[in-house]
């Protein structure tokens, strides 16, 4: 399997486990959501990616303060993004090497921490 | 200069090339084109946060974008390109990493090189390593610039620049663009790189390396050519 077909199973699972746990997502920005709530998905991914190779916490914890910020401005809370970024934790258990697996819990759990606080 | 820019930026997102031009060339400092540059970045940073705040769409932003190259250009022909005086036998050429495309920060330094006298190329948006590689080893420029504005492309610009500062005339390697304003991009950079944050930064340094004769070359290994014929 390619690297990117196991990018697009792990965001795929992402995305269902967000609109699981939010139905209301659908209604309330209907396929529309669900392909930006994808696109925001490779972005996390690809920051969270860029900062494990370039070895830096704070270049994802910036990233999830910027789209807080922009998310907010389109009516979603920093509920959703904290639980989209859990929910990655949640499920690339399966997909991922152990030291990107302890990287991108740092990194996660460091923006969720400054997220909610 | 708040008002100045929201009335420039209207202009732009309305696309209304002729306004934006009319608005330039009414400036007092209209000659100043490292001020006209700064001012342009501004406009456009403004854009970027009128976005952020979804308080317009990216095809706004993307006609911004494309009005700013349009007054960017004709600007440049006027006070740049159309006033050239001597060269003074430099070359430099910019462009950004591969997918990276925001490109009018490397529109802007080159344009600012060229002003200063150095004769140079911009190949903009997205040039991959393997065309910016023979390119600088045909034309031979003594400074490559390279821009990097989102996060995900940085991991490339260490491979950019051990490959382009090896090639045999070692020409000076210069960074810049948004990350540039926002880290310290010198551990992901090589040692002799030079990292330049703004508009001013790139005049400052085009200055002291002008007036400083061969100075620069005395303290770095990669340029030791550059200024000496002046």
């Amino acid at each position: 399997m390619n690297e990117a077909m196991t990018n697009q199973q792990m965001i795929d699972e992402v995305v269902h486990k967000i609109y699981e746990k939010y139905p209301q997502l659908k209604e309330q920005f209907g396929e529309k959501g669900l392909r930006k709530c994808r696109e925001d998905n490779v972005h996390h991914f690809r920051h969270l990616d860029t900062a494990f190779e370039l070895t830096d916490v704070q270049f994802f914890v910036d990233y999830a303060h910027w789209l807080n910020g922009i998310l907010q401005k389109h009516g979603m809370t920093v509920d959703h993004l904290c639980v989209n970024f859990e929910i990655i934790q949640q499920v690339v258990d399966n997909w991922i090497d152990a030291d990107r697996k302890v990287f991108y819990d740092k990194a996660i759990d460091q923006a969720v921490l400054e997220l909610r606080a | 200069m708040k008002e100045d820019i929201q009335k420039f930026t209207h202009y732009l997102l309305e696309g209304d090339e002729v306004s934006c031009e009319s608005f330039i060339n009414e400036m007092p400092d209209k000659e100043d084109v490292i001020k006209v540059f700064h001012f342009l970045t501004t406009a456009m940073q403004h854009i970027g946060e009128l976005w952020e705040n979804n308080e317009i769409t990216v095809a706004d932003e993307h006609l911004a974008t494309a009005t700013c190259d349009y007054v960017l250009s004709q600007y440049k022909y006027n006070h740049i390109t159309r006033k050239k005086g001597k060269s003074n036998g430099l070359k430099a050429m910019f462009f950004c990493l591969e997918n990276e495309q925001h490109y009018l920060g490397t529109k802007i330094v080159s344009s600012i090189f060229e002003y200063y006298g150095w004769e140079t190329r911009l190949f903009g948006a997205n040039l991959p390593l393997e065309y910016a590689e023979s390119q600088a080893k045909e034309w031979k420029p003594q400074l490559i610039g390279i821009s990097v504005a989102i996060l995900y492309h940085l991991p490339k610009l260490k491979g950019y620049l051990d490959a382009l500062s090896r090639i045999p005339n070692a020409p000076i390697m210069m960074v810049g663009g948004r990350l540039s304003g926002l880290y310290d991009l010198r551990q992901y950079s090589t040692e002799e790189t030079i990292i330049l944050k703004s508009i001013q930064d790139v005049q400052r340094w085009i200055m002291e390396h002008r007036t400083e004769g061969n100075k620069y070359g005395e303290n770095n290994k990669h340029s030791s050519s550059l200024f000496s014929n002046q």
